[in-house]
């Protein structure tokens, strides 16, 4: 496959990804929650994007993901933009540094990284100026979407290595 | 991978971030519209959304039962003991409605009829246990000002007369019985006559002491004629169905359909004095 065709490939893969993932949020993981939340789809595959592809990579799918999340939403445009860029950024930074057959590494790294996603909207809903109720309650609401993403995450590392993982 | 130049990098990164903040200053909750983009979004998505929760629809609903048969099973002990209880409410309230209806009438009868007489209000409390059409009990007495032979009506006409009073009860003979016989005319033609219960016909009265050459039809109006010690002039009893002349050829007897409706008898008025 030429580079070319490999990055069109990616490019109608992630925009495909992103619908689903936005349905599925939306109409299907709302019915399914876990103590009350719901998995963030796009974050895990940014995170997982960071570890096998780097953080430019995955900083620019995180941005695209949370802008698309945001427009959605309709509301604080930007937001989840800036956050999930941050966490395509931090992500990244680990590729090379750990042992990616490890089972324990997505794990450790959705679990961790959906806490950084959440305090990041946090600090930026502060800077945006805006009252959040984030405050309230923040590891109450926080933890079980770690968990839920983290439980998602594994089941769906299999699929994200082979789908971004460099042969 | 391809290398990138940090420096480029950190300034797409502020850039974007500086417009990220900025678009979220704009973007609060307090927008009126949302902008094309986001509108087209949203109707993107929206077909999938609805598919998707049409398929998780048909195939959640009968395992939700299922998982949920438990819940199902209490709910429904609860809501079939909530339909009994609304269908008990509804019905006293459906109870509350007719009584408010007779009730209005009962007022606005004694209201027209203050001139005429001093009226005390009463309700039904039983009826005579062998046949409910001769006596009926109400539920005021000698501590009301109730005394025996006052007479009873509504606002549909002529009951009874108290025959029996204690302290808080009275007991009414109504027009049924066989011992009762009141004084009555045909209110167009001044016909005299006795009113009393028609010999084998249920439910009727009959005026009987017609003379055969009286004018008395079908349709005409019996009133109590005040002859008698107990029943006042004028208070109306039913309506003649029937006339029919005596075998030997020299009285007539009208059959009476009575105004008042005995069967479903709950609130009347005594009369205490004629003014």
């Amino acid at each position: 496959m030429s580079p070319e065709v490999r990055v069109i490939w990616h490019i109608v893969g992630w925009a495909f990804f992103s619908i689903v993932a936005l349905v599925l949020e939306t109409s299907f993981f709302s019915r399914l929650q876990l103590w009350g939340a719901m998995p963030d789809l796009m974050l895990i595959a940014v995170v997982f994007t960071g570890l096998f592809r780097g953080p430019l990579y995955a900083s620019s799918l995180g941005f695209i993901f949370g802008l698309l999340e945001d427009l959605f939403m309709g509301r604080l445009i930007g937001v989840n933009a800036l956050s999930k860029m941050l966490i395509g950024y931090l992500a990244g930074m680990g590729k090379g540094h750990v042992f990616k057959e490890n089972p324990f590494v997505p794990l450790i790294a959705v679990f961790s990284m959906t806490i950084a996603n959440e305090l990041a909207i946090w600090v930026l809903t502060q800077l945006a100026g805006t009252a959040s109720q984030i405050n309230s309650g923040f590891f109450l609401m926080v933890v079980p979407v770690a968990v839920y993403n983290s439980i998602l995450g594994l089941a769906a590392y299999a699929v994200i290595y082979r789908w971004v993982g460099e042969k | 991978m391809a290398r990138f130049n940090l420096p480029r990098v950190a300034i797409v990164f502020v850039i974007l971030t500086v417009f990220g903040i900025a678009t979220m200053r704009f973007t609060g909750l307090d927008r009126s519209q949302l902008s094309q983009v986001e509108m087209i979004l949203r109707e993107l998505v929206a077909p999938f959304q609805s598919a998707m929760t049409f398929v998780i629809d048909k195939v959640s609903s009968p395992y939700k039962a299922i998982v949920k048969w438990e819940e199902i099973a209490r709910q429904n002990e609860e809501l079939t003991a909530r339909v009994e209880k609304l269908e008990f409410e509804n019905n006293r309230l459906q109870e509350y409605r007719l009584q408010n209806f007779r009730l209005k009438k009962l007022l606005d009868f004694k209201e027209l009829k203050e001139d005429e007489y001093n009226l005390t209000a009463a309700r039904v409390i039983g009826r005579d246990p062998s046949n409910w059409y001769h006596t009926i009990t109400l539920d005021v007495g000698e501590t009301d000002g109730i005394r025996k032979n006052m007479v009873v009506i509504n606002y549909e006409g002529l009951i009874g007369r108290v025959i029996k009073v204690t302290e808080n009860t009275a007991e009414v003979l109504t027009l049924f019985d066989r011992a009762s016989a009141v004084g009555a005319l045909i209110q167009e033609t001044r016909v005299p006559g006795v009113v009393e219960p028609a010999a084998g016909k249920k439910g009727y009265l009959q005026m009987v002491h017609l003379s055969h050459d009286v004018g008395v039809m079908k349709g005409q109006h019996v009133v109590t004629s005040g002859l008698g010690a107990y029943f006042p002039k004028g208070i109306r009893i039913g309506i003649v169905s029937e006339v029919t002349l005596d075998p030997s050829g020299l009285v007539k007897k009208a059959i009476i359909r009575p105004y008042v409706d005995f069967n479903r008898l709950e609130e009347v008025l005594v009369i205490n004095d004629v003014t």
